[in-house]
This record gives C-alpha cells, structure tokens and sequence, in this order.
C-alpha cells in the first residue's frame, strides 16, 4: 500500500471537476506538492482577493490529511497571521479519507466565508468578532486582502 | 503599508503564543499515537483471556476480575486490537475475514463450503460490495473518495481461499496498509446505512442531522464508536455480532456475563465475538 497516496492522487486528477474558485496545480516534479489557488468568497472581506495555499501531502494519505498553510497573507482568526498555519478541524481530527484536494480547497472557501473565533491564531482577529466589533475585523480582514490578495485567478495552460 | 504591518506584527505576539500552544497540542497527540503504536500492534497475538488480568488487579470495581474468569472458561482465546479508536471497526473486519479463512481451512467440508457461501454474499449480491457502493453513490460520495479502499475489502474477500490466518495478520499489522483501508471503508459502510435510513436514527441524534453526525462521529479515523454505529455496520453488511461486556460491574457468576447480540435476529452463528471494555473492543474466540 505504500505507493496507495500516488495512486489516489493520479485519481483524484483525473477526477478533479472545473470549479472557477479553485485553481489547484501540482509541482511538476513532485506530485506530493501542490500549490492552489482559492478565490475569495463574495459577501465576504475576502471578495476580490485570490490566495494561494501550499499542500504538502503525506506517503499515509488518504489516511491523513494533507498539510495545508496559506502562501498568502490573510487576516482571519483560524489563520496564524505570519505563518500561514491553520487551524481547522477537517485538517486534523475530523479529516476522512472521503475528502480529496478539491474538498479541502472548498473546506477553506468554506472557513474564509465561516470564521469560528472562538479557536483563533489570530488573536485580534478573533478578540474583534468576539467583541462584536464586525466592523473592525471586516475592514482590516478587506484592507489585507487589497494589499496581498489583489490578483487575477491562474489561467490553466491551453486555456 | 509597512508601518502598520509592524503594528499587526507586534500585535500579533499573542497569536504567536497562540499558535506555539495549539503545535505543543498536536505535537502531544502525535506523541500519544506514537506511543500507542509502539506499544500495540494493529493486531495483537491471540492470548488467553486471563492474561487481562494484571491490567485490573488494583481495580476498586469487583467485576473485572471475576468477569476475567468467567471469560477464561467461557473463551479460549482473546485477541487485543490497537486502541487508537478504530478498535471496533478493525476487530470486526479482522474477525469476520479470519472466521472465513478459519472455516475453509477447518477441514470440515460443510463450514469451508458455508463460509465461501459467505465470502461471496459479500461480495456479490449482498449489501456490502456493489449495493453498498451503489448506496454512497446515490449519497453523493465520488467514485474516487472510496474506490480505493471498497477495492481493498473486495480483494480480501475474493482471494479469502488463499488467505492463511498469517497473511491476514500480516495484512491487518501494516501501518497505513491495506487493513487499514478495509476498516475505514467499514466507516464508511456505517454512514451508508445511517445515512440511507435516517428515519431510524435521528431521534437519537441530539442536535445533529445524519448528515453532520457521520461527518464528525463515523467518518473520521480515530473516532470511537457507539452502540448506533455498531447495529448500522452490522445492518449494512448483514452479519450479526456478539459482545460481551466488562464493565466491572459486579454479576451473578452462574450466569455469566450479559453477551449482548447485535443484529443476530434469525442467525446462529455470529460474524464476530468482541469483548468490550470502556472504551475498547477486543477480540474473543471460543475456539
């Protein structure tokens, strides 16, 4: 089974459906590493920004979750604000081999328009929704998404 | 730009702390599963019930010892199982794939003939292989989000005449290896069932649909089970199962300890004889 992870990953590909909010690209010289990129959820602070997402996936996955941090800077309060870190529980304990790469860039869509402030890495980001000032926590979250996440999905190549 | 992102760095030390204690907790859980696995097979040698015993001599509660010898003259054999919280799933996979490969090698031509009989039931027009894969199907799962690991319980079963009990220890002991793909398509099996009859289960679900109770309580590896999982694996498979509590309440010794029957409604034989301790399965053999 050691060469299980090669294998669902050449499946996953093949499988992989056209979503316009998920550009997701593995390195050319290694399958196990993937780069993706995640359009910001509209309605949210994120609208308007792109951000890109490192995965590293290990030799037990499916098993286990593939290591996902953001390239990109973002403020949100599960998302550590200098190391990209996340924490989010279809990450680690509540990760099942039903999901694929595509699922857990949808799952972080799904944290970008759904934060939970009460498990922060961002402590300000979190103390801000926790005091009900969404105001502050919107502005700052836009104004960081401006200044980092100003871009334009990847094009697929031939497309 | 720059000045307010060094505010925002500032600022951000305790997110720093934040993220420091939030890596020593996964690094604590790594630490613990690590140990676990050091210290347990996936699948254990098959001992003699007694050799319990030890792990309850201190125990304030009656029960355990008197119960470990009742299971010594009831079992001849127990078998313990990792307990990293897929313990029952992998016991009954384990114990109804050897009870197949027991039987045809038994020698004894009716059990070897019931138990390809068997082996093929699941594997042909029984619920497990393609009505089941049929099921997650129509429940929105995706051919590639199991295929893999429905494959691996099909093989197991249709090679089970070549199977001795040590190549299928073997196969159960590999980390991350084809066991494993096999006890957690049987997580998956018991989504299936809860999520095709949810009438039946919801009641039970305090504050959860079908839907978001096997996403968190089903589906991850790690995740223990209850009674609810146990009769909608045993359901989807259509097997029954036995299991006998030891709980360290005290008991009527004549009688026994309470070996509870799992969907074994009009059967005889069940599938599996497990041995529950809080928070853990084994496996028993009476032979």
């Amino acid at each position: 089974m050691s060469m299980a992870c090669f294998k669902r990953l050449r499946m996953e590909i093949k499988s992989m459906s056209d979503d316009p909010d998920i550009f997701l690209e593995s390195s050319e010289s290694d399958i196990r590493r993937w780069k993706a990129h995640i359009r910001g959820p509209p309605g949210t602070p994120y609208e308007g920004g792109v951000f890109e997402l490192d995965l590293t996936v290990g030799m037990q996955y499916p098993l286990v979750p593939p290591a996902v941090t953001f390239v990109t800077r973002v403020f949100h309060p599960n998302v550590h604000f200098t190391t990209g870190a996340i924490c989010l529980d279809v990450l680690s304990r509540a990760w099942t081999p039903a999901w694929g790469l595509q699922a857990t860039c949808r799952a972080l869509l799904a944290l970008l328009s759904d934060p939970a402030a009460d498990s922060p890495l961002n402590c300000d980001a979190g103390n801000m929704i926790r005091a009900g000032d969404a105001c502050a926590f919107e502005s700052m979250a836009r104004m960081y998404t401006l200044e980092h996440a100003a871009r334009d999905m990847p094009r697929r190549a031939g497309s | 730009m720059e000045s307010s992102e060094r505010d925002q760095e500032e600022a951000t030390s305790e997110s720093a702390k934040k993220l420091q204690e939030y890596e020593a907790t996964v690094a604590q859980q790594n630490a613990i599963q690590e140990e676990i696995k050091k210290a347990q097979p996936l699948v254990g040698k098959a001992v003699s019930p007694s050799a319990l015993s030890p792990e309850y001599t201190d125990n304030v509660k009656p029960g355990f010892l008197k119960g470990i010898e009742y299971l010594s003259k009831r079992y001849a054999r127990l078998r313990p199982v990792r307990g990293d919280g897929n313990c029952f799933y992998r016991a009954l996979t384990f114990a109804l794939l050897e009870n197949l490969v027991l039987k045809l090698r038994s020698g004894d031509a009716a059990a070897a003939q019931a138990a390809k009989a068997e082996a093929q039931r699941l594997v042909d027009k029984g619920k497990p292989m393609k009505e089941s894969c049929q099921t997650l199907l129509s429940l929105g799962y995706e051919e590639v989000s199991f295929d893999m690991f429905s494959a691996e319980l099909l093989e197991a079963l249709e090679g089970i005449e070549t199977t001795t009990p040590e190549s299928l220890e073997a196969k159960f002991n590999e980390d991350g290896g084809s066991g494993e793909y096999i006890m957690w398509f049987c997580r998956l099996l018991t989504s299936a069932f809860i999520k095709s009859h949810p009438s039946r289960f919801e009641s039970f679900l305090i504050g959860d649909t079908v839907d978001t109770f096997c996403a968190r309580e089903v589906e991850p590896l790690g995740v223990e089970c209850e009674q609810l999982q146990i009769i909608a694996l045993c359901e989807q498979l259509d097997i029954g199962v036995r299991i006998e509590y030891l709980n360290g309440e005290d008991f009527d010794a004549s009688k026994g300890l309470d070996a509870v029957p799992v969907n074994m409604d009009g059967r005889q034989e069940a599938a599996a004889e497990l041995l529950f301790r809080p928070g853990h399965y084994d496996i028993l053999y009476t032979a």
